[in-house]
């Protein structure tokens, strides 16, 4: 069954990276099937991100198609913590397709600089630690001179 | 042992809300396009923050975490005078987030060890996202500090101004002892004093702003926030922020 739910939830992606799945972000954490109730356990990237209720929305959609499935509980839990370090490398490819530069790996830090998802120079410079989302900030390539976001470790 | 614990939820909610309100209250009025969006971005991490204790006080006594949030009076805030002080220019908006943003850190660790396990499981979580804060909050410290004439005269005025209200920070609210008795809060916040003098003066001190390090915590005779008693400032707020809330409390957002 986990399997299975696994491969249907890489269908919903993260509404504002439309390249990117859940599952590969990381975000899901546990999956429980007892006599047609599926209950599904999330990991938010951030507390209170507003994309929350919209996945929630669309994990039970999907989830309520399986056969045997009856009831769909979804469910955010805090705890453990997610990290940046739960995406997948698929999901690392997924937002650098999207011209979001990946989290780097937790080795990687701080003494690696940041790579540029346009030319991939390492010649970049941090612009604002804030981005449009909370989870991304701002870098300027002097490379290829663009803009580009990068999504923050956490 | 639930009275106890809704003291030291309530006051951490109340600290985050009242704050992440005051910070946006900088939406389209901050120094320029990215400052108002890492501004935007603070107010909304820390009312996320308030939600997250809301909600664990939420599934420990069944109260409505909006109603919390929206309706309750003045006397009922736990928040320390410190965060409900107008929003002033951005020197004194700068100078307040560190302040605070240190004293929550060092708060956040001792909660991390709180035999209270919901409450400790999601600290972690939080410090993360709080570690942007002290970041961002540093770096202005450093360009401020640098400047000369009018920008020192502000940053030297919301010193002194700060600085008033940092002792209320750790004022100590009902139960206390009990909670430390019991472990939920394994040490009292008027210990943590050291630890946040050590760390605003290895802030201060490098800038060439060592006269703004004091030295002993001396608590307010009279009781403070985290005991109920607020300044007009706190109520005018109130006003504001629950103003949509409370012209359809039934809506669902």
């Amino acid at each position: 069954m986990r399997d299975d739910v696994l491969a249907l939830l890489k269908e919903v992606k993260d509404p504002e990276i439309p390249t990117l799945n859940i599952v590969d972000l990381g975000l899901v954490e546990e999956v429980r099937f007892q006599k047609g109730r599926l209950e599904i356990d999330l990991l938010p990237t951030f507390t209170g991100c507003p994309a929350l209720d919209i996945i929630r929305e669309e994990v039970e959609e999907k989830a309520s198609l399986l056969p045997d499935v009856e009831e769909v509980a979804v469910r955010f839990r805090l705890s453990p913590a997610w990290t940046t370090d739960r995406i997948t490398e698929e999901g690392r490819a997924q937002l650098q397709a999207f011209g979001i530069a990946p989290p780097r790996p937790p080795k990687a830090r701080p003494v690696e600089g940041v790579t540029c998802p346009y030319c991939g120079s390492s010649d970049a410079i941090l612009e604002a630690a804030f981005g449009p989302t909370r989870c991304r900030s701002i870098y300027y390539c002097r490379s290829c001179r663009n803009p580009f976001e990068k999504m923050k470790e956490l | 042992m639930k009275d106890v614990l809704r003291e030291i939820l309530l006051s951490t909610a109340d600290d985050e809300l009242i704050l992440g309100h005051r910070d946006s209250e900088w939406t389209a009025f901050a120094p320029f396009i990215e400052e108002d969006i890492a501004i935007s971005s603070l107010a909304q991490d820390e009312i996320a923050h308030a939600s997250v204790y809301l909600q664990l006080l939420h599934d420990l006594t069944g109260e409505d975490p909006d109603r919390l949030a929206f309706l309750r009076e003045p006397e009922e805030r736990r928040n320390a005078w410190l965060l409900e002080r107008p929003k002033g220019d951005w020197a004194y908006t700068v100078v307040r987030h560190v302040a605070y943003d240190l004293f929550d850190d060092i708060r956040l660790r001792h909660l991390a060890r709180s035999s209270f396990r919901p409450l400790a499981e999601v600290v972690e979580r939080l410090q993360r996202e709080e570690s942007y804060h002290l970041a961002h909050g540093r770096l202005w410290l450093e360009r401020l500090a640098q400047g000369k004439g009018e920008a020192r005269q502000r940053l030297e005025k919301a010193l002194s101004a700060v600085l008033e209200d940092v002792p209320g920070l750790f004022e100590e609210g009902a139960g206390v002892e009990e909670a430390v008795a019991q472990g939920l809060l394994p040490t009292r916040p008027r210990q943590w004093w050291e630890e946040w003098r050590e760390a605003w003066g290895g802030l201060l001190i490098p800038l060439g702003l060592g006269a703004w390090v004091p030295e002993e915590l001396s608590l307010p005779a009279a009781p403070g926030g985290r005991q109920g008693r607020h300044t007009d400032q706190l109520e005018e707020l109130l006003g504001a922020l629950s103003e949509v809330y409370r012209s359809d409390p039934a809506a669902a957002w």
